[in-house]
This record gives C-alpha cells, sequence and structure tokens, in this order.
C-alpha cells in the first residue's frame, strides 16, 4: 500500500517566532503588548517566584508568534527578582527582542537596547510615544538609525495603536535576520580588551549567550549569579579568574568602580547614537513644565502638606458626592427587602424568608449600597495616579520612610496596600534585601484597605456629625500609615536589624489623565466589588446567616410571657412582626454565632465590644467587608433594620462614638484577612512571619483599643 | 405531600450547604495560596505598580 506523499519542506508551517517584550517602565510596554496580541493573552507567574508572566500570540503576516511581555525594568542586572526574570527570559534566547523605548527619555531608555545588543540577540527597537516626541520637536533619522544599530527601528503611539502594523512586520523581518546586534555595540577601547580577553575562556560547551559579550560584562562586574553559573561549568572557575583580574586593571587604571564604568560605556554609546540620528532636539523640555509643577507639589516644605490636603480633599467629595447614590441604592435595597417579606404573611416564623430577607439582602445589600463611595475614592486615586502625582507622593514620603528604616521602594507596595494587602504584599518582591521586604510585608496589612472602607463608610457617619466624617477617615488612614513607621522602625531596630538602601526615584513627566483609562479602571473596581458581593459575600453571608439562626431554642421567653399576660395591655399591644422579632433576638442570642460572641465577650468588654460587635468581626477575618454584613445580618433579624442609613441609626442608638472610635481602631489594625496572612506564608516562606503578623497585630489592636476606651472613659 | 415549611426547611439546607461547600473548596481547593478575595482589582495587570527605580548608589 502506498503512504501518502510528505508535503514538501517548503509547505511545511513555519515555526512559531517567540518574541520578548522587553522595556524600562512607564516606557508604554504593556499597551504596546495588549494592542500587539488583543484578547489572546494568558497571565501566570514565573516558576519558583511571584513575578508575573503574560503572553500571548499575534499573527505577523501568516506566520505565528508568541509574544511574553517582560517586567519592566531599567537593566538586565539581576539584582530584584523583576530584573532576574527579565534576565532569565532573554538568556533563554527568544527568536526576537523587542525593545521598547520611551522617544521623549531616549538617553535613559536606550541603556537597556545597548545591553540587549550585547546578548547578540535579533533585536527590534520600538519607539512608543513618538507623537509626544514630535510634538515637543525632536526629529530623529530613523533609516540612518536603522543602518547604524543593523536591525529594524519603529516608531508607534501605542496607546492608540499606530504604529503596530510596521512593528509587526519589523519583528517578521529581524526574525529572519542574522542576529548579529551585538557587533554594532561600541563600548570603547578599554572594555573590548577586557571582553576580547574573557570570551575565549568562556565555556565553549554552553549555551551562545554563555559565550557573548553580555556574559563576559556580568562576569567583569562580578554578578553574583552569574559568576555562580558560569563556575559549575567546564572551564569556568578560569574565566571568572581572568574577569576578576581584568576588573582589577580596570579600576586600578581608570579609578572608578567597575559598575560605575561599565554604565559610562553603555550611557556613551547611547549618547554617541543620539548625536548622530537626532536632526532636532526637543523645543520644548517637557519637562519643563513638569518642573514648574514639581516647584511647588514636591517643595521640601509645602509637598508633603499639600499631599495630606488633597487627600482630604478626596475624602471628603467620597462623602458628600456619595452620599445620594448611596440613598438610592438603599431604598433600592429596602423595597427589594420589603416585596421579598410580603411574600410570606406578617411575622411568619419562615426560613427561607429569613435567609432570603435578612441573610441575603441583609448581608449583601449592606455592602452594594456603599458602591459608589468605593468607586469616588478610587476615581480620586486613579487621576493622581494617572496624571503622575502618585509618583511625588512616593518621593514626598521616601525620606520620611528613610528615617523609619523602610526602603523607598517600600511605599510602592504599601500603595497597592490601600487598594488591598494581597497584591500589595506580592509586589514587595521588588525589593533586593529579604529584611526590607519582610519588614515591608509585616506592616503593610495597616494600610487600610478598600475592602476596611465598607466599614469606615457604615461606622463613620453612625458615630460622626458631618463636619467629622472627612477628618476622621483621614485620621484612620494617617494611624494606619503612622502605626506602620513606627513598627517598621521597630522591627527593624529588633528582629529584623540591618542597613537600608538609598535609591533615587523617577519622577515621570505629569500628563493629563484621558477620560478612557480613568473609566476603564472605575469600571474594572466597580465589576470587582459587585463580583465580589455576589460570590465571596452572598457566600458568607449565607453561612453566617446560619450560624446566627441554628440551634434554634426549644421555647421562648416572650411566648410565654404572651401566654402568661393574654390579657395584660402590654401583651394586647404586641404585633405579630414585633412578636416574631422578639422570638428572633431570642434565637440570636442562643445560636452559634451568639455564643461565640458571649464567649468572646468577657475578654472584649474593657474594649467596649459587645457579643454583636464580635461575631460580626469574627466574620470579617473571612474579608473586611464581612463586618458590615454580619453587623446587617445580625440588626436585620432583632430590629428588622436593612442597608446603610438605617444600619447607621441603630448602630448610633446602641453604642457611644468612644466604643465606634475604639471599633475603628480594632478593625483598622487587627487580624488581617485569611488571603493576607495566606499571601504573607507564601511570599515569606515561612508560617513564623504570618503568625508574627497575625498575632502581633491583633496584640498591638487590642492594647490601643483598650487605652483609647479606657481613657475615652475617664472624660465621657 | 411534603409540608410547605419542610420544603422550605429543605430549599434552605440545600442552600447554606452549597454555600459551605463552596467556602470549603475556596478555602482547601482550587485557589492558590497567593489567591486573594478582595475585590479591589489591584492584581489586574493594569493595576500592578511598576517599581520607579532608577539608580542604586
Amino acid at each position: 500500500m502506498a503512504s501518502p506523499p510528505l508535503p514538501a519542506a517548503s509547505a511545511l508551517p513555519a515555526p512559531e517566532l517567540r518574541v520578548a517584550l522587553a522595556g524600562n517602565p512607564n516606557s508604554g510596554k504593556t499597551s504596546l503588548f495588549n494592542a500587539l496580541t488583543g484578547a489572546h493573552q494568558h497571565v501566570a507567574n514565573y516558576p519558583g517566584v511571584t513575578v508575573e508572566r503574560r503572553t500571548g500570540s499575534c499573527d505577523l503576516d501568516g506566520r505565528s508568534a508568541s509574544i511574553t511581555d517582560l517586567p519592566g525594568t531599567y537593566s538586565l542586572s539581576s539584582l530584584s527578582p523583576d530584573e532576574r526574570v527579565a534576565q532569565d527570559e532573554l538568556t533563554s534566547a527568544p527568536d526576537v527582542v523587542v525593545v521598547v523605548a520611551d522617544s521623549t527619555q531616549l538617553s535613559r531608555n536606550l541603556v537597556l537596547l545597548a545591553q540587549v545588543m550585547q546578548t547578540g540577540a535579533r533585536a527590534v527597537l520600538c519607539l512608543n510615544m513618538a507623537d509626544e516626541a514630535r510634538q515637543a520637536g525632536q526629529r530623529l533619522d530613523l533609516p540612518l538609525m536603522q543602518k547604524l544599530l543593523g536591525f529594524p527601528v519603529v516608531e508607534t503611539v501605542g496607546h492608540r495603536g499606530q504604529g503596530i502594523a510596521e512593528l509587526k512586520a519589523a519583528i517578521a523581518a529581524a526574525g529572519a535576520g542574522p542576529g548579529d546586534s551585538g557587533s554594532r555595540l561600541v563600548l570603547g577601547e578599554a572594555m573590548d580588551r577586557a571582553l576580547a580577553a574573557i570570551r575565549p575562556l568562556l565555556p565553549s560547551a554552553a549555551e551562545p549567550i554563555y559565550r557573548s559579550d553580555w556574559m563576559a560584562t556580568r562576569l567583569l562586574v562580578g554578578d553574583p549569579e552569574y559568576t555562580r553559573r558560569v563556575a559549575a561549568m567546564p572551564g569556568g572557575p578560569a574565566a571568572i579568574a581572568l574577569a576578576e583580574r581584568q576588573r582589577a586593571r580596570i579600576e586600578a587604571r581608570h579609578g572608578v568602580d567597575i559598575a560605575v564604568f561599565v554604565s559610562e560605556r553603555y550611557f556613551g554609546f547611547v549618547d554617541g547614537l543620539l548625536r548622530e540620528v537626532r536632526t532636532a532636539e526637543s523645543r520644548v523640555d517637557p519637562r519643563q513644565l513638569t518642573d514648574r509643577i514639581d516647584a511647588l507639589l514636591v517643595h521640601r516644605l509645602l509637598g508633603l502638606p499639600i499631599f495630606a490636603l488633597v487627600m482630604y480633599a478626596i475624602f471628603w467629595l467620597t462623602f458628600s458626592l456619595g452620599e445620594a447614590p448611596m440613598r438610592w441604592l438603599e431604598a433600592g435595597v429596602h423595597y427589594l427587602a420589603a416585596r421579598s417579606a410580603a411574600l410570606w404573611p406578617a411575622g411568619s416564623p419562615s426560613l427561607l424568608r429569613s435567609l432570603l430577607v435578612d441573610g441575603v439582602l441583609g448581608g449583601v445589600g449592606g455592602v452594594i449600597v456603599f458602591l459608589p463611595n468605593i468607586v469616588l475614592l478610587f476615581l480620586g486615586l486613579a487621576l493622581l495616579e494617572d496624571t503622575g502625582y502618585m509618583a511625588r507622593a512616593a518621593f514626598l514620603t521616601d525620606r520620611l520612610m528613610h528615617r523609619f528604616g523602610l526602603h523607598g521602594k517600600s511605599f510602592l507596595p504599601m500603595l497597592s496596600g490601600f487598594g488591598c494587602s494581597v497584591p500589595g504584599i506580592m509586589a514587595t518582591r521588588t525589593l533586593e534585601n529579604p529584611r526590607d521586604r519582610l519588614v515591608t510585608m509585616l506592616v503593610l496589612p495597616l494600610m487600610s484597605c478598600g475592602a476596611r472602607l465598607t466599614i469606615w463608610m457604615l461606622l463613620i457617619p453612625a458615630f460622626f456629625p458631618p463636619s467629622w466624617r472627612a477628618p476622621m477617615l483621614w485620621l484612620i488612614y494617617a494611624v494606619g500609615i503612622g502605626l506602620a513607621l513606627v513598627l517598621a522602625r521597630l522591627l527593624r531596630k529588633t528582629i529584623l536589624r540591618g542597613d537600608d538602601a538609598p535609591f533615587v526615584m523617577e519622577l515621570p513627566p505629569y500628563r493629563m489623565p484621558t477620560l478612557r483609562s480613568v473609566l476603564l479602571k472605575l469600571v474594572e473596581r466597580a465589576g470587582m466589588y459587585l463580583r465580589k458581593a455576589g460570590t465571596t459575600i452572598l457566600g458568607i453571608s449565607i453561612l453566617l446567616w446560619a450560624a446566627t439562626a441554628f440551634p434554634k431554642p426549644s421555647h421562648y421567653r416572650v411566648d410565654e410571657l404572651a401566654t402568661a399576660t393574654a390579657t395584660t395591655t402590654i401583651a394586647r399591644k404586641m404585633t405579630p412582626d414585633e412578636i416574631a422579632r422578639k422570638r428572633a433576638a431570642e434565637n440570636l442570642e442562643y445560636s452559634v454565632a451568639g455564643r461565640i460572641g458571649h464567649g468572646l465577650a468577657p475578654v472584649f468588654r474593657p474594649l467596649g465590644f459587645d457579643w454583636k460587635i464580635l461575631t460580626a468581626m469574627v466574620g470579617a477575618f473571612a474579608a473586611k467587608e464581612i463586618f458590615v454584613a454580619q453587623m446587617g445580618i445580625v440588626y436585620s433579624i432583632a430590629d428588622g433594620e436593612k442597608g446603610g442609613e438605617r444600619l447607621r441609626t441603630v448602630l448610633a442608638r446602641d453604642y457611644s462614638p468612644l466604643v465606634g472610635l475604639s471599633m475603628m481602631l480594632f478593625l483598622l489594625i487587627a487580624t488581617p484577612c485569611m488571603a493576607t496572612v495566606a499571601v504573607t506564608r507564601k511570599e515569606s516562606g515561612k508560617w513564623r512571619y504570618a503568625l508574627l503578623q497575625f498575632g502581633g497585630l491583633t496584640g498591638i489592636a487590642y492594647l490601643l483599643s483598650l487605652l483609647v476606651y479606657q481613657t475615652g472613659r475617664l472624660f465621657i | 405531600m411534603i409540608g410547605k415549611g419542610i420544603m422550605e426547611g429543605i430549599i434552605v439546607c440545600v442552600i447554606v450547604g452549597l454555600a459551605g461547600l463552596w467556602a470549603g473548596y475556596r478555602l482547601f481547593g482550587g485557589r492558590k495560596g497567593s489567591a486573594c478575595a478582595g475585590g479591589c482589582a489591584g492584581c489586574s495587570p493594569a493595576n500592578r505598580p511598576q517599581p520607579l527605580v532608577q539608580i542604586r548608589r
């Protein structure tokens, strides 16, 4: 039997092209990645580290390509996990490396290009944000640049999708190219001589990347990671010894540290290249306007007070603008609860009615009504972020953070902590020093997260008059930050002793935020909040309702009272609804939740907490918003009150503002949620740190709330 | 014939049971330790902070 003819070699589909996108942070790499891959993306973690790996696919004139978005880095040194991941990805020899550079900041952005060229990769230079550079008057001779570099150079405007077709064509062309980008790199005679001496000794059996100028340079500067790897290869120790001799020779001859010497060579190459290809310099320095604004906003004395005022204004808007839509939502929840309850006769002991009205609508409804406030706060933060002011906030707080033993880089993870502690703790991976990382991780839950904002939206208006609301919210955030700094200092002086590393911060120019970007963030955040309300909060609300509904007592005191005094005026005045509510209150005390609350009450009574508050606090360990949901369930069952304003009224009736303050302090500081404890364990690698965070913060919360409540009682 | 009260009781048990199973799955099952229950979208790539470090001294 004749076998079917094999297809001719040329008819076989070309293998998939592996493309890596490298670039500095803020170079617009991610928007280019989105434009190239569209919806065909996959997000995962690099094995062993929590640095995100984003891959996607695209079609390049009939040839498929897989695109990896590398973490944004300024260099390929292997200091932080992000940089190590970028370096490892590049050393895994992708077919094409696209270096994305911000056209308005070429002198700095092209240093990474010089390093990529040293690896010998088939490169493409993508000059992004080309419109801004052109507007500023910069003109580049692109054909000359391409000729000098020996690989494709394209201009793009990533967020508008301009130049994407040209970029795809350039990637396809580079994929078929020779891959000798390193030969065009000029780093000076001293460097060339050192590399030429080291290169022949590099392990010949290893991957081509280990025989490149890049690897010789890493050995020359004494990169510990690559020195270790090369040492394990046959012939490696000889190459390392020679590299050490060359390093000593250069340092003696030029009188500078080898790292500075090598950096200067890269900057020198970039400077020379730009002198050749820049036909017109920027008429307007894009930094000029930025510098004028910065003269005020990052002023030595005025900077921090201005930042505090900006935050105050955002908090004030959160309350004042959010009030009306909150009332609309509340009316909706109340209407829905009334309609649902009307399906059963008044005072009906139906379990299903209680689950639907008290559990689901009391719990989930109580959380949903605060959606407008949440959206407004994050609108303010999105605007600060998109204009570039948030980077100034990092700059302003940097000196303060150092004074308390925190690394300046800790600010960004802590800033993410205002959204949620989990990504904040994951973002500590940008810190190289494990001690800096641990300190940041341990104190990060003190940043008041978005989930806790729901609690503040319930408690602050319940206990404080309108004029106090914004200052109280501001104070809660300030207490969290202040306490985090003090604890960091304490940890740095005791169990995590060590020096902090100074660093220089990049301040990107101010930009007008685009409506699309801000709206996208808001829609995403509102969607996530609603999704969480419909999943986590709903699920836990049902379970908490069950904990508040079972077991049931065999008989109720109110029934005995009604029977014994059936003829009295009091009993005659009680409506079926009132009798049902009294029965529900008795049932609540008898239930699992009631018993847990009563069990904990003696320990927490000195803080002003009763058993109802305690059942809600136990629930808050699952997710912080559950505190609001559980209070909603407890009061829905006991008082038939649903929704934010009604819940606020009964809270103000049952507790004093001092108890409110004690509650807020405890909820701010104590017991990070379950997900935070889990991620601390994962990122620190040890249960002991997760338990230290959990126990330490809860202990401090107890002591501080006790101090505030007991001191307050002396005066009130 | 099953009474209305019993029927409602069964429905409630099923709903609470499903919520319990779901919570157990989230806690011990298919979710990674780092997965977050937060609704802040802070983990979305678009909201990820990028390091601001430029030069080490």
